[in-house]
């Protein structure tokens, strides 16, 4: 049996007295896909960035394929296979789409025969490839997520999290955001996601953890989670009984 | 290879034409071509990699004054002086860079850093006998290849057109290396960066060691072209403002705009100095100020990119 590709313990961040953190703990297998839900304020980017390296833990140890990642910065992580997106799109704007794929491929510092074909592939599979010649400051918001999600790809993450890429996003680009996101698990990239889109987040996800008030307060299926009391209560709050 | 070939292509034109130019007009070109050279070096850190210096100074002075002083208290080559003052301004330019990035201080701070820097360099060496304090240092003449002087002017055309094309060669091959798109990720956004697998603070390093080696070269070449070095005229903060005007009014995004920029100002100030005769002195330091204004207010990209704008319409 083999260890988890991501093993999140114990991990606590406190900010002065706030606890944004607080002692959470959850696996991630390879292939899988884990949705990070939870109101505002419940600590899911605090959590996130802790595990992209942006944020260091003030308690607790983060694993990576076996490996302690506590603390690593973020270009190391992405080196040993994490890719991530940012919730605010943050392009490199003054460059083409196609340039800003290329930095992702030579990013890692790996060996690459022709990057920018690599590039152009990436974009082909985020269905971006028409845009290539583009300027970044220039793509429309759905654009730019994508151009973010490839990106991220393009330093060919083994586990790829994603922070609200469908955040502002229409119906119909949500679909399509999620058709590329079901591409890229059947490539055997892991995802780690938080979303709050819940028509997205239910469907694609394999286990959702859910957190509250810097807590870990459910995990599991989708459909055991919704239906879970303290996770319909940490949403909607207590309810009032004898009320009128 | 094309921006290499295009490159000989241009030094060779440049290299054709020097022989036939007046006398003044080579030392035109001379001054050019060294301003030149550390325009480019500083746009590789400050427009490449985005990091603003206000101290370029530092690595011009310690160029000329390490070979220089190696020259008259050792009697070392200034050829070797030329090749330990590109390892000194690397070696300066990294650890500038390694003191002040490390600590996440960018912006502002950096160039208020490499502000102070120079000047604290400007003034230990006007306090130093071994390096003519606050007199400078005079370089007896003596042309001859071996001593990198020249019986005549060409000879320094063709000195400084080296260093140009050196600082040329290194700035093509960074931008088509994966260096070029560590630099270009810095510069537009370091937490993408980061979280691509670029080590930020190690970008920023390697950018200040190549760009601080460069600027560095042009010390001992103006040092033997003048003859005669001083704190202000190597060290001042002068030529770090020089090479900052001279890539902002060229064109801060672009490879080669600095160079535009220096093509267009130098020639202006001498032509204004000889018009003037020795009146109204600092005048040209005015000309600037509106010079760059201009450019801010008209061109935001500057000259190169109102260059390209007018190509890009007329071939639409």
């Amino acid at each position: 049996m083999s260890a988890p590709l991501l093993q999140v313990r114990n991990v606590s961040r406190w900010f002065g007295g706030l606890r944004a953190v607080d002692e959470v703990s959850f696996n991630l297998e390879s292939h899988e896909i884990v949705g990070l839900i939870g109101p505002n304020g419940a600590g899911k980017t605090t959590l996130f960035e802790t595990i992209s390296g942006f944020i260091r833990p003030t308690k607790g140890a983060v694993t990576f394929d076996g490996r302690d990642i506590t603390g690593h910065p973020p270009h190391r992580l992405a080196r040993l296979g994490i890719g991530r997106t940012f919730q605010i799109v943050q392009p490199f704007r003054d460059v083409s789409v196609l340039e800003n794929v290329v930095a992702g491929v030579l990013g890692p510092n790996r060996e690459t025969s022709d990057p920018r074909a690599e590039a152009m592939a990436v974009l082909t599979r985020v269905r971006l490839d028409h845009r290539a010649g583009v300027l970044a400051r220039n793509l429309s918001l759905p654009e730019k997520k994508r151009l973010e999600i490839a990106r991220a790809l393009a330093t060919r993450p083994r586990l790829l999290l994603l922070d609200e890429v469908m955040a502002g996003l229409t119906p119909a680009e949500i679909d399509e955001i999620m058709v590329i996101l079901a591409d890229i698990r059947r490539e055997g990239i892991a995802l780690l996601i938080v979303e709050h889109v819940m028509r997205a987040i239910m469907s694609l996800s394999d286990r959702l953890v859910v957190m509250a008030n810097g807590r870990k307060i459910a995990e599991g299926l989708p459909a055991t989670v919704a239906a879970d009391p303290a996770v319909i209560e940490a949403y909607l709050g207590r309810r009032h009984h004898g009320a009128a | 290879m094309k921006p290499m070939l295009a490159l000989g292509l241009v030094v060779a034109v440049l290299a054709a034409v020097a022989p036939f130019l007046s006398i003044y007009g080579q030392h035109i070109f001379v001054l050019v071509a060294l301003y030149g050279s550390v325009a480019l070096a500083w746009n590789i850190l400050g427009g490449m990699a985005g990091q603003m210096s206000l101290g370029h100074a530092l690595f011009v002075g310690a160029g000329a004054y390490l070979s220089t002083a190696l020259y008259l208290n050792l009697g070392i080559s200034p050829w070797i002086g030329l090749v330990l003052a590109a390892c000194l301004g690397g070696a300066l330019g990294a650890l500038m860079g390694y003191t002040v990035f490390r600590r996440k201080l960018s912006g502002v701070y950096f160039a208020l850093v490499t502000l102070a820097l120079a000047e604290m360099a400007l003034h230990i060496v006007s306090n130093v006998s071994v390096l003519g304090a606050a007199n400078g240092l005079a370089i007896p003449a003596r042309p001859s290849l071996a001593n990198l002087q020249f019986t005549s002017k060409l000879g320094y055309c063709y000195a400084a057109l080296a260093v140009l094309t050196v600082a040329a060669i290194v700035i093509i091959a960074i931008h088509r290396s994966r260096l070029g798109y560590v630099f270009l990720a810095i510069r537009e956004n370091e937490r993408s960066a980061a979280a691509l697998g670029i080590d930020v603070v190690q970008g920023k390093v390697i950018a200040a060691a190549i760009s601080g080696a460069l600027a560095a070269l042009v010390g001992p070449i103006y040092a033997n072209y003048v003859l005669f070095i001083d704190p202000e005229s190597v060290l001042g903060v002068t030529v770090s403002i020089d090479a900052l005007v001279f890539s902002f009014v060229g064109g801060l995004g672009s490879l080669f705009g600095p160079l535009l920029g220096t093509v267009v100002l130098v020639p202006l100030t001498e032509l204004l100095r000889g018009m003037l005769a020795g009146r109204l002195a600092g005048i040209h330091l005015i000309v600037y100020g509106v010079i760059l204004v201009l450019v801010m207010r008209l061109a935001p990209r500057g000259l190169w990119g109102l260059l390209s704008d007018a190509i890009a319409r007329r071939r639409a």
